[in-house]
């Protein structure tokens, strides 16, 4: 999907969720569906998660790195690596971890993640990491068969979108006035 | 953005926090199973599932707002990974576990004054395995 393609409002995404950890797998559902989701699949497994990603339409997903004796990052790596028939490779992959050291980042980052929320989360840092990724996708690279998010999101004439509340925007608007 | 589209967004955001509220309360309810379980793969050595569960432990706690919780939660899993400073105690470890199921053995009504006390009285030994704890 390119990003012109891309649904623009986060109630028409289609969103899985693989989280092994039950309650928190529910309350990223719970939030998702507050915020009026209307497609979200949950799967506790990385096997059915990734039947599931090969059998449906799927825009985002969120996935716990400490999965399984923490394959989690191997699952990120696969949805980036293996052609999908049905899939592209350049969906959006939100980590969701309670492991923010440097090495999981930076292992998250290489693996192909295109946002991270760090547990525990709130429903607006769920919904801004949506909106960015709605509003300001990253561009791609691809080696090979290896697809994976631009490091930097640098995009000409647009700048990183970081919500309303932007203090950039709001000294511009304030020096305008 | 528009007024209207703020009042949108604040409302999606009150909705899903009433959702959590609903999914932390459940979580409350099983709470002291759940502890109970963590000591028993603690007891019978099986690491990776320690692991697994503290880590649940500790990111489900911090999400539902049990903070010492969470980071005696932090200190098993770091502590069953290998990630640590110091080597812990048997007695640390078992002194840290009866405080954490003493602080979830009525989830419902927690007892503020009390964990706070036994939180400082096991802190030290904590620290001392993990110094960033």
């Amino acid at each position: 999907m390119s990003d012109t393609e891309k649904p623009k409002n986060i109630k028409n995404l289609k969103i899985l969720i693989v989280d092994s950890n039950v309650f928190i797998a529910k309350t990223l559902y719970s939030i998702l569906e507050a915020f009026g989701v209307r497609k979200i699949m949950l799967s506790h497994t990385l096997d059915e998660a990734e039947k599931m990603y090969y059998s449906a339409e799927i825009d985002c997903v969120f996935v716990d790195f400490m999965m399984e004796n923490r394959t989690g990052i191997e699952f990120i790596k696969t949805l980036r690596t293996k052609p999908g028939e049905k899939n592209d490779q350049k969906l959006t992959i939100i980590l969701n971890t309670g492991l923010t050291d440097r090495d999981t980042i930076f292992m998250a980052r290489d693996a192909g993640v295109t946002e991270v929320i760090s547990k525990p989360f709130s429903p607006d840092q769920v919904l801004s990491k949506l909106e960015n990724a709605v509003n300001n996708p990253r561009a791609f690279i691809e080696i090979d068969e290896f697809v994976v998010p631009d490091r930097r999101r640098r995009r000409p004439n647009k700048k990183e979108w970081s919500g309303e509340n932007d203090r950039r925007s709001y000294s511009a608007k304030k020096n305008s006035e | 953005m528009s007024d209207e589209q703020q009042k949108t967004k604040d409302e999606m955001i009150a909705k899903a926090n009433q959702a959590v509220k609903k999914v932390a309360h459940e979580f409350v309810g099983g709470l002291n199973q759940r502890v109970e379980d963590l000591e028993k793969a603690i007891l019978t050595n099986d690491r990776n599932a320690a692991v697994e569960m503290a880590y649940n432990l500790e990111t489900e706690a911090a999400t539902f707002g049990w903070p010492r919780v969470t980071r005696i939660c932090k200190w098993l899993r770091k502590i069953f990974s290998g990630d640590y400073d110091q080597k812990p105690d048997a007695e640390d470890v078992l002194k840290t576990l009866n405080a954490l199921k003493l602080m979830v053995a009525d989830p419902g009504n927690p007892d503020e004054v009390r964990d706070e006390e036994l939180f400082r009285k096991i802190y030290p030994a904590m620290q001392k395995v993990v110094t960033d704890i």
